[in-house]
């Protein structure tokens, strides 16, 4: 009785009110969120292949699973709240009347003890006319006309039971009519008053079987009332029961067709994912394939190369040099002259092509990593350099060791074109120092050669590392252009980066990076 | 003539560029070699001329093998290293020292070359000047100084 009253209060219905508003904002939000967001991720990256018009398609199909994860649910629960508050206030009704009952019950024993009240009071007066008898008579009949419109009251709602109480009061007012008769008369002293009195004790106990008929009557009602509250009561457990249950039903339905219609999306994805994988792979075999024909197509050509192109050269240099030799008589000193010049062009090419092909090799050649010394290494190199050119004076400043993981046949290779430049650039000053070391940078860990040679200009750093660029003249910095598009070649063989900086004539300094064995 | 040319050890050059073999020669001669030298076009020329037992090659020579190859790798019909394989294979030549004389600076090929029992591997260098001073050098180690096996 206690949790319908809460039920029915007017702050509990402001709180269901509030949450059922609540609950329809989430749903409405979630719609115009979602469709945004969650849309284009889920079904966007499932059908990134999907034309328009599917792609509104799975927007629609979207709008239904999120009708059934969010707004199903919330919208099922506001319908069983609503039912439940009505179920529960329609039992209640019913038992309203049962109160009434109660009431009516409790009101007519008042009534009748009042009556009986009222007529022992005016048979003791009557016998001794005594004052406080005809007070009590008094009072007692004063309280009776509000009783009996109290009961109409109480009796409204049925017919009957109001004709009753009617009836009633009609059979007690002639009592009264009587009784105040004898009350006058006793007053007066005239006595003897025999047939008053039958005559009043058969009205009243007219009206006792009359109370006694609408209390029986009112005790069926009673009864019927309580039946039909315990009826209704038990019919709305069953119809809360079964609508929880069809709810519960109905949810896990749709959730389940949900996860279904999910795990259908995510099949597509995952066959999406792994044609496009499948795809990928094919692409990379053939581009293997094609890579791997272009590299034996190259490998070939450098061959050729290596071959063909040297050997008429080696004719062009031998018969020369023969003609100087052989023939010096017929020739005279500018045709020996030219005869030197066309050498000195055949074997620059010559070296050109030696440098070309190193450089071709560099790309094909296989890495073999390993743990080495580069400051040993510098050392070596720097003397074996320095050996060509007894006359120089020069020296290197190099850390004791500087251990690295690379392939020590390239770097070697990177390290003496490094070097050899370094000595290069540097030869026109009397004295020559050249720093090796490591120092940190942007990249990791940097080595670096400085010179204090001629340096280049900045202006021209972007054509530093590319084949056959040079920086320099000729007659005064011999060199094919080859050497630092080689070293280039090598750090980034070696997933290294490479940079320069230079003051002319000041500090001239190569960095290099070496990403070693992942 | 044939009288002296058993008397003198003579080279074969396995050579198909004229040039190549002028130039070879020019240089051998220049350091003073006077051993005959024999030049083969192709491989097959210089497999003919080891191990046929008649033509104007073996009347010659009297079938005297000769005292060193100088083999160029890349030659029509036969390559080089096929020629050094079958010299090798057969017992009447394989103890020839043979020094291949190429343009060739790939490891492939000077692996493949000392594999197959090369004793020398050789690059031609363009420089004339320098080239000569190769040949020198290889006159003077392989017929001055190598000791072989006596027929």
């Amino acid at each position: 009785m206690k949790a319908l009253v809460v039920l029915n209060s007017p702050v509990f219905l402001i709180i269901a009110g509030f949450l059922c508003l609540l609950g329809l904002l989430v749903v409405v939000q979630t719609f115009r969120k979602g469709l945004s967001g969650f849309d284009r991720l889920a079904f966007g990256l499932a059908n990134h292949r999907l034309e328009d018009s599917q792609k509104s398609l799975a927007s629609k199909q979207f709008r239904n699973l999120l009708f059934q994860t969010i707004a199903a649910p919330i919208l099922t629960c506001i319908i069983l709240v609503c039912t439940f508050i009505y179920q529960v206030n329609s039992v209640q009704k019913l038992n309203s009347w049962v109160a009434i009952s109660d009431t009516v019950l409790v009101s007519v024993a008042r009534l009748h003890r009042v009556i009986i009240e009222t007529e022992s009071n005016l048979r003791g007066y009557l016998l001794t006319s005594k004052v406080t008898f005809a007070d009590q008579y008094e009072e007692s009949l004063a309280v009776a006309p509000k009783m009996f419109s109290e009961l109409q009251g109480f009796v409204a709602g049925s017919s009957s039971q109001t004709d009753k109480i009617a009836k009633i009061k009609t059979t007690f007012d002639q009592w009264v009519t009587s009784a105040q008769k004898a009350k006058v008369r006793r007053n007066e002293n005239l006595v003897s008053l025999s047939a008053d009195v039958v005559e009043r004790r058969l009205i009243m106990n007219e009206i006792k079987l009359h109370l006694e008929d609408f209390e029986t009557t009112e005790i069926e009602m009673r009864a019927q009332h309580l039946q039909a509250t315990q009826a209704g009561a038990t019919s709305s457990l069953l119809v809360i029961i079964t609508l929880s249950i069809g709810a519960g039903l109905f949810l896990s339905l749709a959730g389940g067709q949900q996860l279904r219609r999910l795990s259908g999306n995510y099949g597509a994805l995952v066959n999406n994912l792994d044609a496009a994988n499948q795809d990928l792979e094919n692409k990379v075999m053939n581009r293997t394939v094609e890579l791997r024909a272009t590299n034996k197509e190259l490998e070939a050509f450098c061959y050729s190369v290596s071959h063909d192109l040297r050997a008429p050269l080696r004719g062009i240099d031998g018969f020369s040099q023969i003609l100087i030799e052989e023939y010096r008589s017929k020739i005279d000193e500018s045709g020996v002259k030219y005869l030197n010049y066309i050498r000195q062009g055949v074997q620059k090419m010559g070296i050109l092509i030696d440098d070309l092909l190193n450089l071709s090799r560099l790309t094909r050649v296989e890495l073999k990593f390993k743990d080495f010394d580069l400051s040993q290494m510098a050392r070596e190199i720097f003397g074996a350099l320095l050996a060509l050119e007894p006359e120089r004076k020069a020296e290197l400043k190099a850390p004791q060791s500087l251990m690295v993981n690379g392939d020590p046949g390239l770097i070697r290779v990177a390290m003496e074109n490094l070097l050899s430049n370094a000595l290069k650039y540097s030869s026109k000053n009397k004295n020559t120092t050249i720093e090796f070391g490591a120092t940190d940078s942007d990249h990791g860990i940097a080595y670096y050669v400085r010179d204090n040679g001629v340096g280049f200009d900045m202006k021209y750093y972007d054509k530093l590392f590319q084949a056959f660029q040079r920086l320099h003249d000729n007659t005064n910095y011999k060199g094919t252009g080859i050497g630092l598009a080689t070293v280039k070649r090598v750090i980034a063989r070696h997933g290294g980066e490479i940079w320069a900086d230079s003051k002319p004539q000041v500090s001239t300094t190569f960095y290099f990076t070496l990403k070693g064995k992942a | 003539m044939a009288q002296i040319l058993k008397k003198i050890p003579h080279i074969i050059l396995v050579e198909d560029n004229e040039q190549d073999e002028v130039l070879t020669i020019k240089a051998l001669k220049k350091n003073g070699v006077r051993n005959e030298i024999v030049v083969a076009r192709d491989g097959a020329q210089a497999i003919e001329l080891l191990f046929s037992e008649s033509g104007e090659y073996f009347e010659k020579t009297g079938g005297l093998s000769p005292q060193l190859i100088l083999l160029d790798l890349k030659l029509p019909k036969m390559n080089g290293l096929e020629v050094l394989k079958k010299i090798r294979a057969n017992p009447k030549t394989k103890f020839i020292p043979v020094v291949i004389l190429t343009t060739s600076t790939e490891d492939k090929d000077i692996i493949d070359g000392y594999d197959l029992g090369a004793n020398s591997y050789v690059r031609k260098p363009v420089d004339f000047n320098e080239f000569t001073s190769a040949v020198q050098n290889l006159g003077t180690y392989w017929l001055l100084l190598n000791e072989q096996p006596s027929d």
